[in-house]
């Protein structure tokens, strides 16, 4: 076969470095060049605050509680059964790409299960995820609205997670846009804050802890800044999910669309927390149920169609974790001692460890918190494993 | 009932000094009581410098269980004076740049990034988080305020030399942070200047300006 110039050109871009390819919109070229370069790993969690009921993971665990019918489920293959109406709703790709995982942190009280779920004591497991994954983001690990765990901000090896309130804050903060000739200049900027950061030494190294974020911040900045503006259609992601370019990231759709517009920026872990998911008294499981289909599925659908359709995004191996504090227990859907996640992803095998028994604990003792993250990080195909062996045999 | 929720824990970490060393920590007329010693008045503030002698708990390691089982009691003693420093809340930003500008010089861009900064629910306290994009909107919006300042003051038109930013650098810290700069932090301040040679007098000048008040000296207390 006759091999153009054109063709030798792309090749040897490929070579140079995919990570510019993954912030240009359009066709990722550098990943048809090169089909053996893996592709851009990303992982989106969604933490649903105050709990996530198993229905939505495990749904033949029940034995009729929450309302679980014969009819009223998807057996999605494998042992793995879902609520029809909602995470049954996703779609075929979706639905051949899902699993559950089982995490027996134990904790019955939320703050210790919040906490559990992020937290290796002050280890954070996001931010060690991210760190992992490498790649050349400045934005490697970000929180979506609120931070899903509270504490000082903890790096690990460079990468801290960082707050994102507003898409246009973090748009600012990319370059993203036609520059303000009034506003300061992007690297002129990044030299101003390295100053700053020289100025704030001593400070910083007084308050390791009350100022840890204040560190992360000025590092972060200095790194971003010193890239060149991304080229990211801000417009066109907002408009995709039917919201703003402005304005806080106050429910699931803007931070899905936030979450969009970060994975184009390379980030590599990202976080969103939508609040009030403590549905006791809820034993027919209809309250989740609505819950999850107003406040989540719509914009989860919106997401997963742009996964499968735009090219850039169908270029990255993205897994998304639907998680919550515990699971619901019967018959007052008050706390579980186990939690049952939900993961959708490119490299996820159809299957659960995540089946509840009696008193709607765990039926497999096959981790915590450390091994749902330790399959996440299979999932991303990190180099190495930050949280050890991969005990959920659920990896394509 | 929000309210025992941050009460509870707060007496209760009051009280954990409080078996054989109870003075409460900075009453020195207490400690001088008990120890019969002379005992500096020294403030660890945001800067650091911790005052050894500055009373301190000597008694550790009994919990103190709060809501929710937790125990609230700290595990580790760190070092006096140390991790004093917080942010800013927006509610004080919204006014300090104005404060310390000139009125006349305030960026009025801030009143738009409350989402940003962090503004929380009514009755509710938010504890800011100096995030990256917290720092790089702070910077924006100093810059705007200090643009505002050097174009309007015809002092400004000049390029900064070595000395005249040193003077500048010297006078703005005073005036920004309430404090001398440490020479260390002025060499910062002056290197601004001949970092960003490219641009106008007045955006060099403001850029200085500008880095300032996005030092930690500004952006906490």
């Amino acid at each position: 076969m006759k091999i153009s110039r054109r063709d030798w050109l792309k090749g040897f871009g490929a070579i140079a470095g995919a990570a510019i390819g993954t912030r240009l919109p359009g066709t990722s070229w550098l990943a048809k060049a090169d089909p053996a370069a893996a592709p851009k790993s990303a992982v989106i969690s969604i933490f649903l605050q105050g709990g996530f009921n198993a229905i939505f993971s495990a749904a033949d665990s029940f034995g009729g509680g929450f309302g679980v019918t014969s009819t009223n489920v998807t057996n999605v293959g494998n042992g793995l059964v879902v609520d029809k109406s909602t995470i049954g709703s996703l779609g075929s790709w979706a639905l051949g790409h899902m699993a559950a995982i089982g995490n027996g942190h134990g904790h019955t009280d939320h703050p210790s299960a919040q906490a559990a779920n992020f937290l290796n004591g002050v280890q954070s497991f996001p931010v060690t995820l991210a760190a992992a994954m490498g790649g050349d983001a400045a934005f490697k690990a970000v929180a979506l609205g609120s931070l899903p765990y509270s504490g000082p901000s903890s790096s690990v090896n460079g990468v801290s997670m960082q707050l994102v309130g507003t898409m246009d804050g973090v748009a600012n903060a990319l370059g993203l846009g036609t520059p303000d000739p009034k506003a300061p200049v992007r690297s002129a900027g990044g030299a101003a804050l390295a100053r700053a950061r020289q100025m704030s030494s001593p400070a910083l190294a007084a308050n390791p802890t009350s100022l840890s974020f204040l560190k992360d911040a000025y590092d972060t900045n200095v790194a971003s800044l010193s890239k060149p503006p991304m080229q990211i259609d801000l417009a066109g992601i907002a408009s995709a999910y039917g919201v703003a370019t402005s304005g806080e990231l106050g429910d699931v759709k803007s931070k899905l669309a936030a979450a969009e517009l970060m994975l184009r920026a390379g980030s590599n872990v990202i976080s969103i927390t939508d609040p009030n998911w403590d549905t006791h008294g809820d034993a027919t499981g209809q309250t989740v149920r609505n819950k999850m289909s107003s406040t989540i599925i719509p914009s989860l659908k919106t997401l997963l169609t742009r996964l499968q359709s735009d090219p850039q995004l169908k270029a990255m191996n993205v897994s998304i974790m639907l998680h919550g504090d515990f699971a619901r227990n019967l018959p007052g859907s008050d706390h579980a001692p186990g939690l049952s996640a939900l993961v959708i992803g490119n490299n996820v095998k159809v299957g659960t460890t995540g089946q509840l028994g009696a008193g709607q604990a765990l039926k497999q003792n096959i981790g915590a918190s450390k091994e749902m993250w330790s399959y996440l990080a299979a999932l991303a195909k990190t180099s190495t494993n930050p949280f050890g062996d991969n005990p959920h045999p659920l990896v394509l | 009932m929000k309210w025992l929720a941050i009460l509870v824990p707060a007496l209760l970490a009051l009280a954990a000094c409080s078996s054989s060393s109870d003075c409460v920590e900075g009453d020195v007329a207490c400690l001088l009581a008990k120890n019969g010693a002379s005992t500096k008045n020294g403030a660890a503030g945001a800067d650091g410098g911790a005052d050894p002698s500055a009373p301190a708990c000597t008694v550790t390691g009994h919990p103190h269980v709060g809501l929710g089982g937790i125990d609230v009691a700290a595990k580790a003693d760190g070092a006096a004076g140390a991790d004093r420093a917080r942010t800013k809340p927006y509610s004080a930003l919204l006014t300090e740049y104005g404060r310390v500008l000139g009125a006349n010089n305030a960026p009025a861009s801030i009143s738009n990034d409350g989402p940003t900064f962090g503004v929380p629910s009514d009755r509710w306290y938010y504890e800011p988080i100096a995030s990256a994009v917290f720092v790089n909107t702070a910077f924006d919006v100093a810059f705007e305020g200090c643009q505002n300042m050097t174009t309007s003051d015809p002092t400004f038109a000049t390029a900064p030399t070595s000395d005249t930013a040193l003077a500048q650098c010297t006078t703005w810290a005073r005036k920004f942070w309430s404090r001398d700069a440490t020479p260390d932090q002025l060499t910062a301040c002056v290197g601004v200047t001949s970092d960003i040679a490219s641009e106008s007098p007045q955006r060099r000048w403001a850029y200085a300006c500008a880095t300032l008040l996005t030092a930690s000296s500004f952006l906490t207390y």
